[in-house]
């Protein structure tokens, strides 16, 4: 188990470092002169040379390349013109915005889905799971910012029940931010909830006709425990491989779904940087965010290990 | 051979679903191929006396927010909605199974190289990956396919991986060899016809992933330049005069459920036929 | 005669798929006693497992339906209750409980077994969690497994084949059933192993009183160990009787086929095997009659009628449904003489001192830490013309060696000599004449076949690697050529791999090795995944391909009656080191090495009363993997003969006379 741990921990190391040359060398191809582009044609000379030299474009690559790096690993994201801030202080105040979203929004998928693909699993054939079936292929069809114009429209427009914009964190003010995040989670986590509730059904469709569930019949077991005590627990292994492109799925959704609620995260942030070429923001913010996903890549692989003997006794 | 597809075709649409959604690919094909028969009116004719109009006999779903009729922008938004999709998924599979062939036939280092690089992309969110690539790139249609089909490369390159290793291992790879074929030999004849049905599959299953996509990246502003009509900007155009016309926003929204519904279906069919062992796991 | 235990009357189990109606079960009645084994015997397909589980319910439902029947157990009909009922569940595991084929898939991978056995205990006794462990270790300890107490918290992944079936066994018997059925129980395990499983199953039967129905496709375990015997074929009991009275008197023409067309242990070598002409009826083309006339030699126009035959009566035990008395049944099954091949004394291949070493590797540089001896110091030499068999159990290198002959893989040291040309160093594109002249028969007829080529690409492509014909018309001409000489219709040669049946496939797996006119073929376990009435077929067709081309044969097996049928001399393999090599007949009558010994009366004989007088000598344990080999002679560990010496010591291979070596310190002693 320590050796798979210690073997994930270097591949990621890699992963890292290739995600830094990739997120460093996408800057590098945008065309025309860096500065120019980030503030417009309509500065003075001499403030374009100040930015030029403490940006460091005037070095060679190689060595822009290890500053930045440098700086990153010592906690130096760098400095964003749009913003006219430190991007580590626009991550700190708006990557709490995005994990929240994220995370509940993550929470509800795999809950839901898991249930309702067991529901449909153990039901077969049923009503019940050509319903359900048929929504989770709608879900799963259906882009996110429809579906938010949708609910925009009838519970805000129409209805007037709760917010069309904005965004609080729950510790802040609990109640508003309950009445702000139902509409985004929703959103967000409508797709989740459909893959997972297609993966969960053909997962466990799959497991159910594995020997060992004919023995757990064979023994006697009633089969409300053949389905929970084997059928489903068996089936959330392969699931739980899919928690981490979950997770990436709901920060790249963050950046339609924030745009379209004007929340002030992570993904408006990303979307702002590529907007207006804001460099060290875009670089940092990728590279960050790639960190984070093969955090949770990890934490996904340890535990997929940890739930699965025939690979943690390899 | 005819009668084998003859066979092939029964198999797949014994299923009433799947011959539906055939159907809807169909439908919205003609219209991106025939669009100026299918659209009543000229989609780019704009009449600012007429914006934002409801449903009428002239204009069949409204007009949006410079007078230019819905329902024609609809019909024509299929062109992009079709030549992208598809497009970008057969990019995204040329590139992917190139990759994955390599990295899967080679292994060692290669391979190992290759996967942390499919590794590395895969921690970054397409959608995310997409924007700053056409940030670089720049707008036009062959840059979105190009930048959805670079982001879509890890699942056909993974998925080709996988295909080769178990496939290479299967006896008659071995008795290819033992019959006298050179490695180039078997691996054209022998491992590479084993590998395309599933490649095939996923192609199918990714296009409404990838119409999708595209809707998502007109929506944020950064696919497709106006006045070229696509689902996901009319969406993005109509969010703004949700109070006044619903229907601008929602209309366009049905279109591309539909189609990427279709698309969804066709291709789980597609994988049911292919793989009676899968049948009905859908 | 006292009470039956089980009564099966009339059972009847159809399965409705796309292909329409499967009767898969068809009118099966039969009985057990407390106490007693019975075997039944059956084909792929011929109902033998469905009619056990559908008793219990096993089955999926729909598509299976029990359509009638009653199953008395214990007084009380069990196929009346549903298939969730707490009823039935009471009787799954605590009444009739049930071993599978698949030791490596029947446990739950992520449970302990010490939590699966619990499980079953706290299901059907009043014991407390305390309790019911201390019943598990117990039992672990007594199905044979070392160490139970800290075993009982390992996974399943963590047990050998051979241990999980223990597991299986000490959970099914957990909550004492009445009656115990071993559903092709050891069918995946090595031959040793197997003997072992057997046995420990008819001591709980001595010891419990408990029943046991065994079911399987092979007649000679069934001749050791059951009482009764049922034969089933295409879902309907062919024949029922003592094991006496059907091994001595057979009286169904499938029977009687079936006891013929296995090569035995103790069988006339001379004689050609007989074979049952054809393939087992698949249940869905069932059409009423006697399921068994499209391929009986007897069959008249009365067999073909849609009516099934009325059994024929021997004695109170033995009945078979045929419309003939056995004494009416003569002629057809004649045997005939088998072909004779002429063995040169020139060798064709020789193999000195050949290994091959897989490296394990460790941690992420990949160090290499060791190296894991498939093949070790290997020597031995085929004659021209001649069938050497290869015997051992799993990772005893047979398919490793066939590899590196082939040079699929690249030995690590020692020679090739083929025709007198060292072919171990050669670069692969000197190969050519090698891939011509040595061609291989795999195990598996389904996946040595390219799924998308039609059957004749597969024959003819060695024909166009080598370009062996000029012209298309010269090609299509051979390719039909070698379709006829495997016995296959030429017309099927557009038809793609999946459209013809194992038997098939395999004729067309050796038509495509024929193909380049090869002078010498390795077979691998060329009939192990076949039919046992396709198996003879497929045997004689190798032997006449033999005597008609004058091919040598490497003729690997784990069946030591199928290859002392075919080979010329045999070698014995263990852990990837050569045990023994003598010509068959030293072999079987004068075993030197422990190994051998064992091995050969680890196969049961098809005749009970031969069984009864065999002495048994089982060995204990199981084949270790090639990671943990045993140092000094690799079978030390087994061995009942082992002395110290032989832990330290790698015993050489030693001349005993000119044809029969063997590696054993001991050998002189043990005769």
């Amino acid at each position: 188990m320590g050796r798979f741990i210690l073997k994930r921990l270097w591949q990621t190391l890699i992963i890292l470092l290739l995600v830094s040359v990739v997120a460093f060398m996408l800057i590098q191809f945008i065309p025309g002169d860096p500065v120019y582009v980030m503030l417009g044609e309509n500065i003075s000379k001499e403030y374009h040379d100040t930015v030029y030299e403490s940006m460091g474009l005037n070095q060679p690559l190689t060595t822009q390349y290890f500053n930045w790096l440098g700086n990153m690993l010592r906690g130096d994201m760098g400095y964003s013109y749009h913003f006219r801030k430190n991007v580590n202080q626009l991550i700190a105040s708006r990557l709490p915005v995005t994990l929240t979203l994220g995370i509940i929004s993550a929470v509800v998928s795999v809950v839901l889905g898991v249930f309702f693909g067991a529901v449909t699993a153990v039901k077969r054939g049923t009503a019940t799971d050509t319903t359900l079936t048929v929504l989770a292929n709608i879900g799963l069809a259906t882009p996110s910012f429809w579906i938010a114009v949708l609910l925009v429209y009838i519970f805000s427009v129409k209805l007037g029940w709760l917010p069309a914009v904005g965004f609080t964190l729950p510790w802040v003010n609990f109640q508003k931010s309950i009445r702000q995040m139902i509409l985004p989670v929703i959103c967000m986590s409508m797709g989740g909830v459909a893959s997972y509730t297609r993966q969960m059904r053909s997962s466990m469709l799959e497991v159910i006709h594995q020997d060992y569930v004919r023995t757990a019949r064979s023994k006697g077991l009633p089969e409300n425990k053949v389905i929970w005590r084997y059928a489903v627990k068996n089936s959330l292994i392969p699931i739980l491989t899919m928690a981490s492109t979950t997770l990436r799925g709901c920060i790249g959704g963050s950046a339609i779904i924030e745009t379209m609620f004007n929340i002030v995260g992570m993904g408006q942030i990303m979307v702002i940087a590529i907007n207006y070429c804001d460099y060290q923001l875009l670089q940092s913010s990728l590279f960050f965010m790639a960190g984070i996903t093969c955090l949770c890549n990890l934490i996904v692989d340890i535990a997929y290990a940890y739930a699965d003997p025939r690979i943690r006794l390899e | 051979m005819l009668q084998k597809a003859r066979k092939f075709c029964t198999v797949l649409f014994s299923r009433k679903i799947v011959l539906v959604s055939a159907l809807v690919i169909l439908f919205f094909a003609i219209c991106a191929i025939a669009s100026p028969l299918m659209a009543p009116c000229d989609p780019y004719e704009q009449d600012l006396s007429r914006r934002l109009e409801g449903v009428s006999s002239e204009h069949w779903l409204g007009t949006d927010q410079l007078g230019r009729d819905l329902y024609s922008r609809i019909v024509y938004g299929s062109r992009v909605a079709f030549m992208v999709g598809i497009l970008a998924v057969i990019a995204a599979a040329v590139m992917g199974c190139a990759i994955g062939l390599v990295s899967g036939y080679f292994g060692g280092w290669v391979d190992q190289v290759l996967m942390r690089l499919m590794e590395a992309q895969m921690s970054i969110p397409p959608l995310i990956l997409a924007l700053a690539l056409v940030a670089v790139f720049g707008r036009s249609i062959p840059m979105l396919i190009f930048v959805l089909g670079v982001s879509a490369i890890p699942n056909f390159a993974r998925m080709m991986r996988g295909q080769v290793l178990s496939v290479r291992e299967m006896d008659y790879v071995a008795a290819s060899r033992i019959r006298g074929n050179s490695n180039t030999a078997t691996m054209v004849r022998h491992i590479l016809p084993n590998c395309i049905s599933p490649i095939i599959v996923i192609m199918t299953q990714s296009i409404g992933g990838s119409i999708l996509a595209e809707a998502s990246m007109s929506f944020l502003g950064a696919g497709i330049v106006p006045p070229t009509a696509s689902w996901g900007a009319m969406v993005n155009d109509g969010y703004s005069y949700i109070y006044d016309a619903p229907l601008f926003a929602l209309a366009p929204g049905v279109a591309i459920i539909l189609l990427v519904l279709a698309f969804n279906i066709f291709g789980d069919g597609l994988r049911d036929a292919l793989d009676p062992r899968l049948r009905g796991a859908l | 005669m006292g009470e039956n235990l089980l009564e099966l009357r009339g059972l009847q189990t159809v399965f409705h798929t796309r292909e329409g109606l499967v009767r898969a079960v068809d009118d099966v009645s039969l009985s057990v006693q407390p106490g007693e084994i019975i075997g039944i015997v059956g084909e792929s397909g011929s109902g033998k497992s469905v009619s056990m589980m559908s008793m219990i319910k096993l089955i999926s439902m729909p598509p299976g339906e029990i359509v009638k029947g009653e199953a008395i157990f214990e007084g009380q009909d069990i196929l009346r209750y549903e298939q969730k009922s707490p009823e039935l569940q009471r009787i799954r595991g605590g009444g009739i409980s049930m071993i599978f084929q698949e030791p490596m898939t029947s446990l739950n991978p992520v449970m302990t077994i010490g939590q699966q056995i619990e499980e079953s205990i706290l299901l059907h006794l009043k014991y407390t969690k305390a309790q019911a462990r201390a019943r598990a270790i117990e039992l672990l300890g007594m199905v044979g497994i070392p160490d139970p107490e800290s075993r009982i918290d390992h996974y399943p992944n963590q047990f050998s084949g051979g241990m999980r079936q223990r597991v299986m066994i000490a959970m099914a018997i957990s909550c004492n059933p009445k009656l115990l059925i071993a559903d092709e129980a050891t069918t995946a395990l090595d031959v040793t192993t197997q003997e072992q499983i057997l046995n420990l199953l008819r001591d709980i039967v001595r010891q419990t009183n408990m029943a046991l129905i065994i079911i399987t496709h092979n007649l000679s375990i069934i001749a050791r160990y059951a009482q009764r015997i049922y034969v089933m074929y295409a879902g309907n009991i062919a024949e029922q009787g003592r094991s006496e009275e059907l091994f001595y008197h057979p009286s169904h023409p499938y029977t009687m086929g079936l006891l013929r067309a296995i090569p035995r242990l103790d069988s006339d070598k001379s004689a050609r095997l007989l074979s049952i002409p054809g393939a087992p009826l698949n249940p869905a083309q069932k059409t009423g009659c006697c399921p068994f006339a499209p391929r009986c030699p007897y069959a008249v126009d009365r067999c073909r009628q849609p009516v099934m035959p009325t059994p024929q009566i021997y004695s109170d035990t033995h009945r078979a449904a045929c419309w003939f008395r056995r004494e009416e049944l003569h002629g057809g099954l004649a045997l005939e003489k088998a072909h004779t091949h002429p063995v040169a004394d020139k060798p064709l291949l020789e193999v000195r001192q050949l290994c091959k070493y897989f490296p394990v590797t460790k941690g992420i540089t990949r160090r290499k830490v060791g190296d894991v001896k498939a093949l070790d110091h290997v020597s031995f030499t085929i004659r021209q013309g001649e069938t050497f068999g290869l015997v051992g159990e799993s990772g005893c290198g047979k398919t490793t060696l066939a590899k590196t002959l082939l040079r699929l893989y690249d030995a690590t040291s020692g020679e090739i000599i083929f025709k007198g040309q060292n072919i171990a160093p050669l670069k692969e594109r000197h190969l050519r004449e090698l891939r011509r002249e040595v061609q291989f028969i795999f195990q598996d007829p389904y996946g040595s076949l390219d799924p998308r080529q039609t059957a004749g690409n597969v024959v003819g492509e060695a024909v166009r690697v080598h370009h062996l014909a000029k012209t298309r018309k010269e090609y299509e001409r051979r390719i039909d050529e070698l379709f006829t000489a495997v016995g296959l219709d030429p017309a099927l040669k557009n038809r793609a791999p999946h459209e013809f049946s194992g038997g098939q496939r395999q004729r067309l797996c050796i038509a495509s090795a024929l193909a380049s006119d090869p002078s010498f073929i390795i077979c691998d376990e060329p009939i192990s995944a076949l039919d046992v009435s396709i198996q003879s077929q497929i045997l004689n067709l190798l032997i006449d391909l033999q005597a008609e081309r004058n091919l040598t044969y490497l003729f690997i097996a784990h069946d030591l009656s199928v290859v002392r049928h075919v080979s010329d001399r045999i070698m014995v393999m263990y852990l990837g080191t050569v045990m023994e090599i003598a010509p068959w007949q030293d072999l079987y009558e004068h075993p030197l090495h422990p190994y051998t010994k064992a091995l050969l009366s680890a196969i049961p004989v098809p005749d009970p009363v031969v069984e009864a007088n065999r002495p048994s000598a089982p060995i204990i344990g199981e084949v270790p993997s090639l990671i943990n080999r045993p140092s000094g002679c690799v079978f030390h560990n087994r061995c009942p003969y082992a002395t110290e010496r032989c832990k330290k010591e790698f015993p050489p291979l030693q001349e005993v006379n000119e044809d029969h070596i063997v590696a054993c310190f001991e050998w002189e002693k043990l005769i």
